[in-house]
């Protein structure tokens, strides 16, 4: 019964699954990168959410069936940002006091891992999250009259 | 205050003004258009604030020595602003598709 | 942390009883919750005792409680008096009704917060306590939601105490300005304040609070309209806990405030309030009324004899504030019981009642004779302390004559309540008899009156024990009964005299006279509520316009008419430099993709616009040296875009009626645009003054600096984002998911 918006657009159809992993695979490298060069929570999130709009837009609503429902991964980001920021209290230590880690991996560089990491996580499930939804349920959104 | 300061600071009145000026009209669609004009303006508002960046380098801090960075709370505060605004837009949007679903009309009903 | 249990255990017992919604034992739990507060006081607070545990340490607000003489005495009336209360209002309330459980749990509240406030170590907090028992006031003058006395009572008891109570907060403030700390014991330990004019604002705000709280003059109208509420509440509340609280600030604040020149407005206040109430007490023909003003003039009796003391201190003062609990809490219960029994509070249609009430009539005319300082009574001996304390005023003939006139009404007061109500009268017929039980408070109270009028000794050495220091000198006298034939005494026997002259003079009036019109100030004050709301309705009626448009211009026309003179002053301070041609284009592409937007007819067109005023957007953050912005800038543009296609998809298939043909007149046009080009003039010119560069060091310095040893990340806006002020990024993802949930509210809630 429904239709995806643009099912009729054979080069859209070909190349997107080509399109649809370059930008989250940038939107990998500019979340780990965030802390150190520009990038971050915010933007790789409206950038994987490009991505997921873009194939409901092509694909139609089954696509997302596969990866879970908007609304709980807004919640979950949610969670795990005030989670991070909660957890500090639990242990002596100030609202948001953040702790971090070094690492060395190939590829990706000097990377550190920390709960700003995670706290960013959050961030950038919360932005999926609320876009992707808003963008599904608007487009459906005759379907519940 | 410099040039680039100057030029942006018109840009930004301008923008208050045309988006100002849609605001005031009936229809929803201006009124979307006029709302995010104000974001564009408000935003490069914060951004003026932050002093001319002319000679200075982007707020990421390398080890090759002493430079002048901008001062990068503007663009912090910027970045929230323009995710918010985001979700401004979009709650904006479904509010008036519903506004015109219901009137079944496309301005602002007066009274 | 026995201060906390007092405090806490009724706070349980009522958040039990709202939660649970209990119907049964709800007496039992209040009443063993309100013994334990007393328990607890009795057995776990010990004297100089403080409690801390730090709250808003930045605001110098920490929760501290500490128990001295003061609290301790003033504590142990509350939670007393409490339970006697409580008891009490067994009998009093209706056998069954659905509201008794949220009265128990009401007084339980109170309760709370009246122990909260004298306990309270820290000035604000103490202003926090101070304002809860105003609001559970409210709710309890008004408990008869249904009757409009109650509601206007309520509304009134509530905006004056409530008003004085935050022009106190100022003073408190400024009395924490002057000290530098809120802390009460390590005030009281510092020197008393020098006269300057801050000690004296903070001197005259607090005295407002005191005037609004404890119904002083010209603020004492409140309280005979408070009497809406149920005899308890005005036997406890009204005469014996919340209004005293005025009397308990006067004296917490007396070693650091007495010192000042004008203290003696508080002497000033509390006499003329001790004459005015005791002379309307005789104007009024509501029991509780007549209760009332004379409540009103105990209270200025009470605030007056601080307002005399000297600057070494005072002395008895506890005992002339247990005097007046003890009388007229006493007097108040037997006022409910024959209320009880009459259903009316005119006096002029009662009598005949002793065979009804024994109990209470022994309590009524024990408490009257208190009352009237007939010796044998603690009244005797207060009214003896207070012209001893008199005579020894520089001033004393005024004050003297001032008791005289006010002892004098409360005499004949005094004699009319026990001879109207209890002897036999012909016009009215005997009532049925009440429970003893009922009777029994009143009764106790007012023996624990006549024992300690006769053997003051006993409880003159406990007083004694709670002195503190500041506030009470080291030796004070003894009490006894009999000084000998002393002037204190042939006073004494003048104002009874001349009480029962006045008593047989308005009895050969039959008690005609009413409160005269220049001193119905609560009439006025009921005006001036209505007035107000008449204001507001003609404004608004004048000058509400229906419309969001028009809304939107008057407010932005006064924007620019407000800003414009304020900004053309500050003008000659700006300085403009060339504009060069490099960046000119930049500025004419805008501008154009601007104008654009606003003035194209077709939607496709105005969107490409934006989209292309979007990406210049991106490009001017791209010149500021913002990489992070312009990432998020063109992102966010796309993902605007697809929204705003995904809108006009819908717009285009949705069925719609034919817009309105007719456009804006081209006056309104042009008037739009003269306010809109207004409102960017102003922004422009707001920045150019606002922007100037600043001579200290920017923040912003500080989180370069330390962006990589603090957060560990090389690019400072994101570690300002998650880290240093992470807070903001919470509270925005927090905004973010709230539109979300707003969305989802406005699509799925559809009208079947």
């Amino acid at each position: 019964m429904e239709q995806a918006i643009m099912k009729d657009s054979y080069i859209l159809r070909s190349f997107y699954p080509v399109i649809f992993w370059i930008i989250n695979i940038f939107a990998l490298f500019v979340f780990f990168k965030g802390h150190n060069a520009p990038g971050g929570g915010f933007i790789a999130g409206i950038a994987s959410a490009i991505s997921l709009v873009f194939l409901y837009i092509i694909e139609g609503r089954k696509c997302l069936n596969r990866i879970p429902s908007p609304v709980s991964l807004a919640a979950i980001g949610l969670a795990l940002a005030y989670g991070t920021a909660l957890a500090p209290t639990l242990m002596g230590q100030a609202f948001l006091m953040h702790t971090m880690w070094h690492l060395h991996i190939p590829l990706l560089g000097e990377l550190h891992i920390g709960t700003p990491a995670l706290f960013d996580l959050g961030v950038y499930c919360v932005v999926i999250g609320i876009t992707v939804s808003i963008a599904l349920w608007f487009d459906e959104a005759s379907e519940y009259e | 205050m410099s040039d680039l300061n100057l030029i942006v600071s018109i840009i930004a009145s301008l923008f208050v003004s045309v988006g100002i000026y849609l605001v005031l009209h009936r229809s929803v669609i201006n009124i979307l258009m006029g709302l995010g004009l104000l974001t564009h303006a408000t935003n490069l508002l914060i951004l003026v604030m932050s002093g001319s960046p002319i000679g200075k380098s982007a707020p990421i801090v390398l080890d090759s020595g002493a430079q002048v960075y901008v001062d990068p709370l503007p663009q912090a505060l910027i970045l929230t602003a323009i995710v918010i605004g985001f979700g401004v837009t979009a709650f904006m949007v479904v509010f008036f598709y519903r506004l015109v679903k219901e009137n079944q009309r496309t301005e602002v009903n007066e009274s | 942390m026995g201060i906390l249990i007092a405090i806490g255990l009724p706070v349980l017992a009522a958040l039990s009883i709202g939660v649970f919604r209990l119907k049964r034992w709800v007496f039992t739990l209040s009443f063993i919750s309100a013994l334990g507060s007393v328990a607890s006081l009795y057995t776990q607070v010990s004297l100089n005792q403080v409690y801390t545990r730090s709250w808003m340490p930045n605001m110098l607000i920490d929760l501290s409680f500490m128990a001295d003489g003061l609290s301790l005495f003033f504590g142990y009336v509350v939670s007393v008096m409490g339970c006697f209360i409580l008891f009490y209002a067994k009998h009093y309330l209706p056998k069954v009704s659905d509201s008794n459980p949220r009265f128990y749990a009401y007084i339980l509240l109170f309760m709370s917060a009246m122990l909260g406030t004298l306990f309270s170590n820290n000035l604000l907090l103490l202003f926090i306590f101070w304002e809860l028992t105003g609001v559970i006031s409210f709710l309890l003058i008004g408990f008869n939601t249904h009757t409009e006395k109650g509601r206007i009572g309520s509304r009134m008891a509530f905006i004056v105490t409530a008003t004085t109570g935050l022009i106190l907060l100022v003073g408190v403030l400024l009395l924490g300005i002057l000290y530098q700390t809120f802390d009460i014991s390590l005030i009281s330990r510092m020197p008393a304040l020098d006269n300057t004019v801050w000690s004296t604002l903070a001197f005259s705000f607090i005295l407002i609070g005191v005037i609004g709280k404890s119904a002083q003059f010209p603020l004492h109208f409140w309280l005979p309209n408070a009497m809406a509420a149920p005899t308890p509440v005005s036997a406890y509340l009204h005469s014996a806990a919340m209004v005293k609280l005025g009397v308990f600030l006067v004296a917490r604040c007396y070693p650091i405030l007495s010192s000042l020149d004008y203290w003696y407005v508080v002497g000033i206040i509390g006499l003329i309030t001790m004459v005015v109430g005791a002379v309307l007490a005789l104007l009024t023909y509501d029991l509780k009324g007549i209760l009332a003003y004379t409540t009103v003039s105990q209270l200025g009796y009470l605030i007056g004899f601080y307002g005399l003391g000297g600057s070494t201190g005072v002395e008895h003062d506890f005992f002339h504030i247990l005097n007046h609990v003890l009388y007229k809490g006493s007097l108040f219960m037997v006022a409910g019981i024959v209320i009880h029994a009459f259903h009316t509070q005119d006096i002029r249609k009662m009598g005949n009642a002793f065979s009804a009430m024994p109990l209470a009539a022994i309590a009524c005319v024990v408490s009257a004779a208190s009352m009237a300082g007939i010796p044998g009574t603690t009244g005797f001996l207060s009214k003896e302390l207070m012209l001893a304390h008199m005579l020894h005023h520089p001033n004393y003939p005024i004050l003297i004559g001032a008791l005289v006139v006010s002892a004098s009404c409360l005499v004949a007061t005094a004699f009319r309540l026990c001879l109207h109500i209890f002897l036999p009268s012909k016009t009215t017929k005997p009532v049925e008899s009440q429970s003893v039980f009922f009777q029994l408070p009143p009764f106790i109270l007012a023996m624990a009156t006549l024992i300690i009028g006769l053997f003051p000794k006993s409880v003159t050495h406990f007083l004694s024990q709670a002195s503190v220091a500041g506030l009470h000198i080291a030796n004070p006298h003894t009490v006894s009964l009999w000084h000998g034939i002393t002037p204190e005494l042939i006073i004494s026997l003048c104002i009874t005299l001349s009480g029962i002259i006045i008593y047989t003079v308005f009895q050969s009036f039959q008690w005609r006279a009413t409160v005269p019109g220049i001193l119905q100030l609560d009439a006025g004050f009921n005006r001036g509520i209505t007035g107000l709301s008449c204001l507001s309705k003609w404004l608004n009626r004048r000058f509400l316009v229906d419309s969001i448009r028009a809304h939107i211009s008057i407010v932005l026309v006064f924007f620019v008419a407000l800003m414009a003179p304020l900004l053309f002053a500050l003008s000659p301070s700006i300085q403009i430099s060339n504009i060069s041609i490099v960046y000119l284009p930049l500025l004419i592409i805008t501008g154009t993709a601007a104008i654009i937007v606003s003035m194209s007819k077709k939607w496709h067109v105005k969107l490409i616009a934006l989209s292309v005023v979007g990406l210049l957007v991106s490009f001017v953050f791209f010149l500021y040296r913002a990489p992070d912005l312009v990432l998020t800038q063109l992102l966010i543009e796309i993902v605007s875009l697809v929204l705003l296609l995904l809108f006009f998809k819908k717009f285009s298939t949705m069925k719609r009626k034919k817009d309105h043909a007719v456009h804006d007149r081209s006056g309104l046009s042009f008037l739009k645009a003269l306010v809109s080009i207004g409102v960017g003039g102003i922004v422009f010119v707001l920045i150019q003054v606002v922007n100037r560069p600043s001579a200290d060091n920017p923040i912003g310095q500080f989180f370069i600096e330390n962006t990589r040893p603090l957060a560990g990340g090389s690019n400072a806006v994101n570690t300002i984002l998650v880290d240093f002020r992470g807070f903001d990024t919470l509270g925005e993802i927090s905004v973010l998911f709230i539109a979300m949930v707003g969305v989802m509210g406005l699509l799925w809630n559809k009208r079947s």
